[in-house]
């Protein structure tokens, strides 16, 4: 049950447990996941999701395979988006001029290199181009390649964006609106009224009306009612390249 | 020469277990302790009571989800880990629906960490504990990026057991109760994560046993999908009542990448072996299983359900001088025809840098390659730096059972190390001895067991793998064990022989025996001071070959024993031995398979004249 980080409020939704009629909690928190509570559950607790620090000098390395500290994060993230490979005209999902973060890893390869690297995607809205940026944090060096077709997943903000963008075509989700008013009893109007799953759309030989997601960025989703039913969403796919809807078959 | 190798495998076990020395030897060529580049909650480190031990540092990716990486194995009694594994992931799932009307990649699309990952109860990880991973998210507006990251406990490590990981029961006749009988339960723990992708939840779970077995579990739960209600008869099955609501039947087809880095071997090899019938033999055909070298990166495809392949690294040896090696073991994969890139069962490349998937790859350096291409590309090179690409297929059929929530459903397979080590991890004290063919007498009521090679004195070669310390060839009881001495320790049948001991109980009866065919020679009476001194005559039926004078007295069970050689008599003697031994393994080889009954029970009653009677021996033997 995913909810995009749209927010960082906090709500509480009452979450039915079958056969033991506790009544745990489904919490959004920070507005990036619910995450309902199991009955019995104690002693493993989320922290809290935090806004990080940024980071623009060397911070202190972990072992190379080591999960990334906050302050590793932010300065591979820095190192990443501010090398020269990045365009001058790189623009983010919104069409501001950043590049669009998509994910931060450790590279699952040399992993017997005692360096510490960092796999930081990104994607140009520009040129339409995804960037593995490998960051080695121990020498503050990228090393990078771009190609257009490759598509990762899109990150939360990515799915949060095309969601906006669908519910923002009138006509495009007429459907999607009467089904949730039907089973919710309101209105649609926000992602946080539903679980949603997002990927990345490629178009295969199968799929028609959908060619221009083999270059631009496109996401598929689905809809989930929270206490409820699925919402039949596999008639389109968001464009994020050109802030379209593209109906699909 | 086979004679010969088993004699002194017998010794060099003897010799490690007599110095104290490990139970499984370690092979002279010992690499140095592999890398291992985590720390703190990222590396795990388990040791199980048989003296295994795994070492691995793990991580959950954006797309693979749980990485485990330079996984490394120490059997019990090695000084340092081997490494098995470089790494280890999910390199795609695909999901092709029977309707025809979707196809999904959930590792390359949605990918298994990050916001997919799931945070895991303790309600959920009962019998185990967790750790925590990092969620890491960006938004972007207006040209200013904010870095979120959240912890949330993500693994469970659980320890398992498992009974009956061996069972071996040395019952005499008519009895159900003697002893020993050696069983264990075997341990194991796994490791395991959640990832929702939409309706579907999967467990990626990963199994490590201290018999040094790896097991890779996808399992399948959630939800059937709202949307696939859209089959027909054929295409899937109805869930609903009556004939009503058909759930499209679909697969799971998971890839796991497996960057196999055997004792941190420059050269590893693919082998297939597949076995055909032959000639016929004398109670059925023989069958003959012959390995083959994978030359090239290849798209591997079973040619029967006997057909199976192993990553061997050539030049790192056992004890045994085997090559080390983990094989695969499938319970049950099933292979989709629909798609060139499922029907190959395991597709094998050279490890390259950009490759990180089995399809769709998302390597700008290789982009939306497949395994498929990965193997054309590179269908010249030499295959020595294996990488395994392993199609676990499952096609889901839905049933009844499946709402709600769907019943988990695992598809699985394992790699378990084949002459990894030259017994198994687990192989107890009392079994410590048998390493091939045991020949001789095994006395596995000892701890650590011992085997004995009566007939056959072990060449004064050293084998190339014994351990390189001198023992110290200590009685094994102390100072009281008896000694035997003989006139001449050559003999023909009917020959006279003089016996001289010391050390038996005083005036008890000393039986005396001609083995390993026991052929009893008379009895001498020690004297006061527990001596014995006396003439005997060899029997005439003494067959000619290899024999051993054991000695038993009668009240204090000590025995002492020397070898004597038989000379040729001139009738039939030789032929009752079946060989050069003459000895327990040729009489038995002999007798046991015609499987008579009354053969049987002489030889239960023999063989357990000659255990009462070697078990009491004793080490201290002075020969003429």
């Amino acid at each position: 049950m995913q909810s995009p980080p749209s927010n960082t409020r906090t709500r509480r939704l009452p979450y039915a447990i079958l056969g033991g009629g506790v009544v745990a909690a489904a919490a959004i928190v920070g507005g990036f996941m619910a995450i309902p509570a199991v009955s019995g559950a104690n002693g493993a607790e989320s922290s809290e999701a935090r806004a990080l620090d940024e980071v623009t000098s060397k911070p202190e390395l972990g072992s190379p395979r080591d999960p990334l500290s906050p302050a590793e994060l932010s300065y591979a993230i820095h190192l990443a988006s501010t090398d020269a490979s990045v365009p001058d005209d790189v623009t983010s999902v919104d069409g501001s001029a950043a590049p669009q973060v998509l994910s931060v890893d450790i590279p699952t390869r040399n992993v017997d290199s005692p360096d510490r690297l960092v796999d930081v995607f990104l994607f140009d809205y520009t040129s339409n181009q995804t960037f593995l940026q490998t960051v080695d944090l121990t020498a503050g060096s990228v090393e990078s390649t771009a190609r257009q077709g490759v598509q990762p997943p899109p990150s939360p903000d990515e799915v949060d964006y095309a969601f906006g963008v669908f519910l923002g075509d009138p006509a495009a989700s007429a459907a999607v609106r009467a089904e949730y008013a039907a089973v919710a009893g309101e209105e649609l109007e926000s992602i946080d009224q539903l679980a949603v799953t997002g990927g990345a759309f490629v178009p295969d030989a199968g799929t028609l009306g959908a060619d221009a997601c083999s270059i631009d960025r496109c996401v598929e989703m689905q809809f989930r009612v929270p206490g409820g039913g699925y919402l039949d969403t596999t008639g389109f796919v968001v464009d994020l390249s050109t802030e379209s809807v593209i109906g699909i078959k | 020469m086979k004679r010969m190798s088993r004699a002194i495998a017998l010794a060099a076990a003897a010799v490690a277990v007599a110095a104290g020395l490990a139970v499984v030897p370690v092979s002279a060529a010992t690499a140095a302790a592999p890398t291992v580049n985590c720390s703190g909650d990222a590396r795990i480190e388990k040791s199980f009571e048989n003296g295994t031990e795994w070492q691995m540092c793990w991580r959950i990716d954006s797309k693979h989800g749980l990485v485990l990486e330079q996984v490394a194995v120490k059997a019990p009694g090695e000084d340092s880990y081997r490494r098995v594994l470089d790494s280890v992931s999910l390199g795609q799932l695909n999901v092709p629906y029977d309707t025809g009307k979707n196809v999904w990649n959930d590792i390359t699309s949605y990918g298994f960490g990050n916001q997919y990952l799931q945070k895991l109860s303790a309600a959920e990880c009962t019998t185990g504990t967790l750790r925590d991973y990092g969620q890491a998210w960006s938004i972007t507006r207006r040209g200013e990026t904010t870095n979120y990251l959240r912890t949330i406990p993500s693994l469970c490590i659980t320890d398992t057991t498992r009974d009956l990981a061996y069972r071996s029961h040395e019952q005499t006749w008519g009895s159900i109760e003697d002893a020993p009988l050696f069983t264990a339960t075997g341990q194991a723990f796994d490791l395991t994560i959640v990832s929702k992708v939409d309706w579907y939840e999967y467990a990626t779970k990963v199994e490590f046993t201290d018999e040094g077995a790896i097991s890779f579990n996808l399992g399948a739960t959630g939800d059937v999908s709202y949307e696939d209600f859209d089959a027909d008869a054929t295409t899937g099955w109805p869930i609903g009542t009556d004939a009503a609501d058909y759930a499209a039947s679909h697969w799971h087809n998971a890839f796991w990448r497996l960057d196999f880095g055997l004792d941190g071997q420059a050269l590893q090899q693919v082998e297939q072996y597949d076995s055909t019938l032959g000639e016929p033999g004398e109670q059925a055909p023989l069958m003959h299983t012959t390995g083959a070298t994978v030359e090239h990166p290849a798209n591997l495809v079973p040619a029967a359900d006997t057909t199976w392949w192993r990553v061997v690294a050539p030049e790192s040896r056992n004890a045994d001088n085997h090559a080390r090696s983990y094989e695969f073991v499938f319970p049950g994969s099933q292979l989709y025809q629909g798609n060139p890139i499922t029907q190959p069962l395991i597709s094998v490349t050279n490890y390259a840098d950009c490759e990180q998937f089995a399809s769709n790859n998302l390597n700008p350096a290789c982009p939306n390659l497949s395994v498929l291409d990965y193997v054309a590309n590179s269908a010249d090179a030499a295959l020595t730096d294996p990488v395994a690409w392993v199609n676990s297929g499952f096609h889901h059929v839905v049933r009844d059972e499946d709402q709600s929530p769907m019943q988990t459903h695992w598809q699985s397979f394992s790699i378990m190390p084949r002459d990894w080590t030259a017994q198994s991890m687990s192989t107890p004290d009392g079994r410590s001895c048998i390493d091939g063919d045991p020949g001789g007498e095994i006395h596995s009521d000892e701890s650590p067991c011992e085997a004995v090679e009566p007939t056959t004195p072990p060449e004064t070669t050293p084998p190339t793998e014994t351990p390189t310390e001198t023992p110290t060839p200590t009685p094994t009881e102390g100072e009281d064990a008896p000694s035997l001495s003989i006139s001449s320790t050559e003999l023909s049948p009917g020959e006279s022989f003089e016996l001289e001991g010391a050390g038996f109980a005083a005036d008890e009866a000393v039986e005396v025996v001609l083995h390993s065919e026991p052929i009893t020679v008379g009895t001498l009476t020690a004297d006061a001071e527990g001596v014995i001194a006396g003439t005997l005559e060899l029997p005439a039926a003494a067959a000619a070959g290899e024999h051993t004078i054991v000695v038993t007295g009668a009240e204090s069970g000590l025995t002492a024993e020397v070898a004597v050689t038989v000379a040729s008599a001139p009738t039939g003697a030789a032929a009752a031995g079946g060989g050069s031994g003459a000895g327990m393994l040729a009489f038995t080889g002999t007798a046991l398979p015609i499987a008579a009954a009354s053969a049987a029970v002489v030889l239960l009653a023999a063989g357990g004249l000659l255990l009462l009677l070697r078990r009491r021996r004793r080490s201290a033997i002075t020969s003429a």
